[in-house]
């Protein structure tokens, strides 16, 4: 079995007797542990492991959000709910971390609404002045091919990130 | 409370180690805990059930089936323990100076402030 960093404890649930002469350098190895512990928690809480669909899911989200209105409405709107609905069940599933709420939590958030509305906005911009035009249809493809790439890329960095924050 | 300050329910680094990882969120799954210190779940129900004893953390469950989770949140009570925990460690890295022959002449010893570990 591996080990957890907790050296031998035979009986943990047996109280150990309390040293009245703890060295300095088991002090700091206690704040050390919980400093540590609560990086890692703080990571997890605000950068949770996410699969690289969501990427999928989300440009499909944007781009049914751009494109509602121009084409059949109905399957715009299935698109949008479905990949809304599943990303959602899948962190109620998963989470295991809840933040505080912290003015960094709140800043975070704001700039993930504000980069999620411009390529929205970006979206919307190109779906009306080319939804006429011939081969429309291959642009829109490609434009959501090169959201869902760009949005797999940035998950899978910030993965990367958060795992090499915790191995740490 | 021992003479050091030090509370005897968090000297166990499991179970310190448990504080830290509850303190620094709202609430923590079970299994986050369990996966993060590598401790069976045996092991970590017997950390938590003393830490809950001492009425330092509180447990919810949610879900039914395979959905099923256990929250683990810190109390008032545990996260003023912890603070007094981590500033009683603090001092023994760093004891307060000797009281100069005129305090110990009577006068009273300036008060020094207590270095507190960086949130996080």
């Amino acid at each position: 079995m591996e080990s957890n960093g907790f050296g031998a404890e035979p009986d943990a649930g047996r109280e150990t007797p309390q040293s009245p002469t703890q060295t300095a350098d088991e002090a700091r190895r206690s704040l050390d542990l919980l400093k540590t512990t609560r990086h890692a928690t703080e990571i997890e809480g605000a950068l949770p492991l996410t699969p690289l669909w969501y990427g999928a899911a989300l440009a499909t989200t944007i781009a049914a959000s751009g494109l509602y209105g121009h084409f059949e409405h109905w399957l715009w709107l299935v698109a949008t709910i479905t990949a809304i609905a599943v990303m959602s069940m899948h962190y109620v599933r998963t989470v295991k971390v809840h933040p505080r709420r912290s003015r960094r939590s709140v800043t975070t958030n704001l700039i993930v609404f504000f980069i999620c509305w411009m390529v929205l906005a970006a979206w919307g911009v190109f779906t009306s002045t080319r939804a006429d035009e011939p081969g429309f249809a291959t642009l829109a493809f490609g434009a959501w091919l090169a959201t869902t790439l760009a949005l797999v890329g940035a998950i899978a960095l910030m993965n990367r990130w958060h795992q090499h924050s915790l191995a740490r | 409370m021992t003479l050091d300050g030090l509370d005897p329910s968090l000297s166990q680094p499991k179970r310190l180690a448990t504080m830290g990882i509850v303190s620094a969120a709202r609430r923590v799954d079970f299994s986050f805990i369990r996966d993060q210190l590598k401790l069976s779940d045996s092991d970590l129900s017997k950390q938590l059930k003393a830490l809950g004893d001492a009425g330092y953390i509180e447990t919810t469950k949610t879900g039914r089936g395979p959905t099923r989770k256990t929250w683990v949140l810190i109390t008032e009570r545990g996260a003023a323990a912890l603070d007094a925990h981590a500033d009683a460690l603090q001092r023994l890295i760093n004891p307060e100076p000797a009281p100069e022959p005129s305090a110990a002449a009577g006068a009273p010893p300036t008060p020094r402030p207590i270095p507190r570990p960086a949130a996080g």
